[in-house]
């Protein structure tokens, strides 16, 4: 008689590689033949992959369309077998996925835009903390602002790209009224952040400058690193105006003082 | 061995023996705003081990008006790998802020080598898997601190090798274990018709006394050259057959909590709750006759 854990594995492989052999002896026909039997549960497997799928991932299913989308999920499934019984995580390497499966082609793009829609559910589902009382910030001594630590909101993501991803994903919302479908590939850079309000995920592009300042803080640079580095990347950065913005986004939950290897909270909402 | 924590849930508001309905994705705005006058909510526990965001302040908000029930359908008792410490400790978290009347999985197995199939699969009814899935249900009862629910599933195979009638297997299940039965009696009729047993025998004998809680579900049928399979989809009204085999589940176990599942092409919330209506008036006979 076979073991449990024989006749589990070999269930596996019937279903996700098709290696049915050892587990056709295992099972009844009773009417059907065990091979329809098994190609019930292969069914059922791929359209909940897909299902999933689709709930994640609705603007690359929009560009790619209904078929390719479904050709792309198969091949996903078989590259990256979930790890998870939860399966909010099931679309986690998609963008990964899809950055090989459409290496060199003209649709390399689908990667970033498919980051930013796993950005989406990322934030949609992270820990709650409110924006902290920047008014505070008043009682920091000037000789200390150099060594802030602006620690972004659980529910803030950041997402970049060579693509336009942002006006692409506008333009495959169900609200959009009029898809704008002369959205060029050329037209330079997106840098997206992605950040839950009250009832609903609010995405916005960010200036060169603020989102690199925003990309340090959520590294965990202190303030005189992160507009160090910024400055260093981006020539034309102003730090007053880049800080200005980054305190109206609403995205930092804390601001600490480092000391070393020691941080004290200064600024903190719950 | 048997879990000495039987009435685990002493803090939960208890789950009256009428009709619930799941908390599903598009009827949540409407059940927050509206309260709809019914018994009681299920939901997959899965859906919310999220740490935040509007999903979970739903449910929040719902659970001062409704008793609940989590259904977990990802923890894979049934595998052979070891059980997922990761899926349980986000499963007691959920259990500490929401406070269940019940929390029930599945008689099943979904994962094996580290990989997931995310799907309910059938074991093999054998002594070697009934007591591994006594020790799994025992593992879990202890980490979660109160008993759950074990649920039959439907199944389209079975295995050469099983020794054990589906029923035998957990009435001993949940003898040895302590746990309680969740007893899906759409399952019942599907697994009935797709192996050829009779789901009246199947009901008649589960130990009644560990039957806690009801399934009821909509299924769909898939025609082959020589005969007809029967699907669960949750993705249908329940038929007469499955009504009829309810009202003898009623006579066998009495007035129990009963949920109505669609997870598939969902209605609109009326048509729920004109189904746990239907449950309701089975119900309420087999209260009188308990009385």
């Amino acid at each position: 008689m076979p073991s449990l854990r024989d006749t589990q594995t070999a269930f596996c492989a019937a279903i996700l590689s098709g290696e049915a052999d050892s587990m056709l002896q295992l099972v009844r026909d009773e009417g059907i033949t065990a091979e329809q039997r098994i190609q019930i549960y292969r069914n059922n497997n791929r359209m909940a992959s897909l299902a999933t799928l689709q709930a994640t991932y609705p603007v690359i299913e929009r560009l790619g369309g209904a078929d390719w989308f479904r050709q792309s999920a198969t091949q996903y499934q078989i590259r990256f077998p979930s790890r998870s019984g939860d399966l909010q995580y099931l679309g986690e390497k998609y963008p990964d996925f899809l950055r090989a499966y459409l290496a060199d082609t003209d649709y390399a793009y689908f990667a970033d835009v498919a980051a930013l829609e796993w950005a989406y559910q990322v934030v949609l589902t992270a820990a709650e903390r409110a924006s902290a009382d920047l008014g505070m910030l008043r009682t920091v001594a000037p000789q200390d602002y150099e060594r802030l630590l602006f620690v972004p909101r659980p529910a803030v993501r950041m997402v970049e790209s060579q693509y336009p991803i942002f006006a692409i994903w506008q333009a495959n919302q169900p609200s959009a009224v009029e898809p704008d479908f002369q959205i060029r590939l050329d037209a330079g850079p997106s840098r997206v952040l992605l950040m839950r309000r009250t009832d609903h995920v609010e995405l916005r592009e960010l200036p060169e400058g603020t989102y690199h300042l925003m990309r340090q803080f959520q590294l965990g640079a202190t303030l005189g690193s992160a507009a160090i580095s910024t400055a260093a990347e981006i020539p034309e950065f102003d730090l007053e105006v880049c800080l200005k913005e980054v305190m109206t986004l609403e995205a930092i939950a804390d601001i600490e003082l480092c000391d070393g290897s020691t941080t004290n909270t200064i600024i903190r909402r719950n | 061995m048997k879990v000495p924590f039987i009435d685990g849930a002493a803090s939960a508001r208890p789950i009256p023996a009428s009709a619930g309905i799941g908390l599903r994705t598009p009827h949540q705005d409407l059940i927050v705003r509206e309260r709809p006058p019914v018994g009681w909510l299920e939901v997959h526990s899965e859906n919310y081990f999220a740490d935040g965001g509007m999903q979970v302040e739903r449910l929040m908000s719902v659970r001062s008006t409704y008793p609940l029930s989590l259904h977990g359908v990802g923890m894979s008792l049934g595998s052979t790998d070891p059980l997922d410490c990761n899926h349980l400790q986000r499963l007691k978290r959920l259990v500490g802020w929401s406070e269940p009347a019940f929390i029930s999985e599945h008689l099943s197995w979904s994962s094996v080598h580290g990989t997931h199939l995310n799907d309910l699969l059938p074991l093999p009814y054998t002594q070697e898997a009934l007591l591994h899935m006594i020790d799994r249900v025992d593992q879990m009862q202890n980490h979660l601190g109160r008993q759950i629910l074990i649920e039959n599933p439907s199944s389209y195979l079975q295995f050469v090798h099983s020794q054990i009638p589906e029923w035998e297997f957990l009435t001993a299940l949940a003898t040895e274990s302590g746990c309680g039965l969740l007893v899906d009696v759409n399952n019942v009729y599907v697994s009935a018709c797709n192996h050829g047993f009779s789901a009246n025998r199947y009901v008649s004998a589960l130990p009644a006394g560990h039957v806690q809680e009801l399934h009821l579900a909509g299924h769909s049928r898939r025609r082959y050259t020589d005969r007809e399979i029967l699907i669960d989809t949750h993705s249908a009204p329940v038929c007469e057959e499955v009504w009829a085999l309810y009202e003898f589940a009623l006579n066998r176990f009495g007035p129990v909590p009963t949920l109505i599942e669609w997870d598939i092409d969902i209605p609109p919330l009326e048509v729920l709750l004109a189904e746990a209506d239907k449950a309701n008036r089975r119900l309420e006979r087999a209260h009188a006759l308990a009385a």
